[in-house]
């Protein structure tokens, strides 16, 4: 069920308190999506810390033309690519790379359930980005091909095409390494 | 394991502190505001007065008499129902349909002649200018009604045409239209040997409609697409395929909906269904052949989303080349003509170059360029030629090798 809507409303009406709910219920998700986009993953928490500082700052419209949490990742994305552009050249590895897997770990736990999810998403890590943003949101996280296209401002028809290769590039990484995956 | 309240923490923290920011920031834009205001003000007055200098300066053509506005419209409506009726040549002036009202004897014709008096003693500039704009549709509509004489019975004096003379004609289009479809839905029927239902794993391999059918042409199986690849229904037809199987002639025949491809021209794919079934097969039509790599391009839909980045060459292959830099070069000039006819004429063939894989959920195939500088786009088994030139053959391979 996507409380979303309701727990931004009551933000956009004074309660502070609702973005707290908000960043329980969708910072994991969010996180490893922008996983997808950025380079490491302390590199995505920062994201999807600068989503939820741009919710709180300029209180983007919602206009319910969507779920909400196809708004949010399209945000998210948004905020992303956008601090990615600024800040490319000045890009630094990240310093704590254990905390960062072990972080990642935590997260993947909370919101993927099962163990076969969770291997095909670290397949899924020698994608190319876009391969793998695809197959993220409408396989792990449920998304159709209209949301998904949405998130990432392109039109279904390049959706339906880069599932289309994103899938057959996984398959091919899976049976590399001897592993099949039903779902695909 | 993850603190999501020392996260929302933080981020109320972060934006408190740009909140305050922008707050500064405004006050300081505010106090500027005051300081710039009083300039701005002034500017705009000024600007303001020179225009209306301007405006002083206009032609008193302007159309300022509102009481006019009601009459000049209702002498619109009224002349353009008399021209319908008329069908002369409507020269110039008023007086011509005045003339022609006499002719005429229904209850309209009396209200045409009050509105032109009407119009009479309250002749403006503006009055003037509505009365061009009705002649301008008196001509059009005299046209279109003089068309249709003509085609129907040419000996018509259309200077005496009348409401009676304008229904005889339309009476007469009609009958020789529907003359024109008894001859045409006469089809003769060939013999059938063995009629079988469709079965929904093996569709028709390919099937033809006729002209004058807007989507004529001989269609081949590409293969099954999905539900969401196929957009609005243009028709329900009966289609059927004739072959030799062990020496008897079969034919297979059903009713199907034929749907569009979403993004690509029917006239060139279209999607069918078959009754009875849920399963959407997709067909090219191979009598089409594009004339430009432009019309290629919109009848496939095709994009830098539809390369597959694969490149195969002679003797090599390559993956993950920067397709959107390959398509800019490739697509640079879409007015290319389809050079097929001269190709065959010339024995222009192409065996070796570099071939770009196509490759989306409906169309698949490659674009082969030769070091001369021709393309031999293969999309969906259509295959068609342009010249694009070496020099920008060499530019493509290029990029390919760059990346």
């Amino acid at each position: 069920m996507d409380n979303g809507a309701e727990y931004y409303r009551c933000f956009l009406n004074g309660e502070k308190e609702a973005l707290n709910r908000l960043i329980h219920e969708y910072w994991d998700g969010l996180a490893l999506y922008l996983g997808n986009i950025t380079d490491s993953f302390a590199e995505a928490e920062e994201m999807a810390e600068e989503t939820f500082v741009k919710l709180y700052t300029d209180k983007p419209n919602y206009s319910g033309k969507s779920s909400f949490k196809t708004w949010l990742y399209a945000v998210g994305r948004n905020t992303a690519l956008y601090h990615m552009r600024k800040r490319r050249k000045m890009y630094e590895i990240s310093e704590n790379g254990e905390y960062d897997i072990s972080d990642r770990e935590d997260i993947e736990r909370n919101c993927i359930k099962g163990e076969d999810k969770r291997h095909l998403l670290r397949a899924m890590e020698r994608l190319n980005p876009d391969y793998r943003q695809v197959l993220y949101l409408v396989y792990f996280e449920d998304f159709t091909n209209t949301e998904a296209a949405r998130i990432m401002d392109k039109n279904e028809r390049q959706i339906r095409n880069l599932l289309y290769r994103s899938k057959g590039a996984l398959k091919e990484i899976l049976l590399e390494e001897g592993f099949e995956y039903d779902g695909l | 394991m993850m603190d999501y309240d020392r996260i929302y923490k933080r981020v109320v923290h972060r934006g408190d502190e740009i909140l305050k920011q922008r707050q500064k920031r405004a006050v300081r834009i505010k106090q500027t505001s005051y300081a710039v205001s009083g300039v701005c003000a002034a500017v705009i007055a000024g600007v303001g007065i020179w225009r209306m200098n301007d405006l002083k300066r206009l032609p008193e053509q302007s159309f300022s008499e509102v009481e006019t506005v009601p009459e000049t419209t209702s002498a619109k409506t009224e002349t353009t129902a008399l021209t319908s009726v008329s069908t002369t040549k409507t020269t110039s002036k008023k007086t011509t349909t005045i003339t022609t009202n006499p002719t005429t004897s229904s209850a309209e014709t009396t209200s045409v002649t009050d509105t032109v008096a009407e119009i009479k003693p309250t002749e403006t500039v503006r009055t003037e200018t509505s009365t061009a704009l009705t002649l301008a549709e008196t001509h059009s509509e005299t046209t279109e009604t003089t068309t249709v004489l003509q085609q129907t019975e040419p000996q018509t004096t259309l200077t005496t045409a009348n409401f009676e003379e304008t229904g005889t004609a339309e009476t007469m289009t009609q009958m020789i239209t529907s003359a024109n479809s008894n001859v045409q839905t006469t089809v003769p029927c060939n013999a059938v040997d063995i009629q079988e239902a469709i079965d929904e794993n093996k569709p028709l391999g390919s099937f033809t409609l006729e002209a004058p059918d807007p989507l004529a042409g001989n269609y081949r199986l590409l293969k099954e697409i999905q539900p969401y690849s196929t957009g609005k229904l243009l028709k329900t037809a009966h289609l059927k395929e004739s072959r030799f199987d062990g020496g008897k002639l079969i034919e297979t025949e059903s009713d199907a909906d034929i749907y569009e491809v979403i993004g690509c021209s029917e006239k060139a794919m279209t999607a069918v269904k078959y009754d009875g079934s849920e399963r959407f097969f997709c067909y090219v039509n191979t009598d089409y052949q594009p004339r430009t790599l432009g019309e290629l391009i919109t009848a496939f839909g095709l994009s830098a989303d539809s390369l597959s980045g694969s490149i195969m060459g002679s003797s090599t292959s390559m993956n993950h080349v920067d397709t959107e830099k390959i398509w800019q070069i490739l697509t640079a000039d879409t007015s290319l003509p389809n050079v097929k006819e001269y190709c065959e004429e010339n024995g222009i063939t192409l065996k070796n170059g570099l071939r770009i894989i196509v490759s989306s959920p409906e169309v698949n195939g490659s674009f082969l360029i030769s070091a001369k500088g021709y393309i031999q786009a293969n999309i969906n088994q259509i295959e068609s030629y342009y010249y694009m030139g070496a020099e920008r053959a060499v530019e493509i391979m290029t990029e390919i090798k760059q990346s």
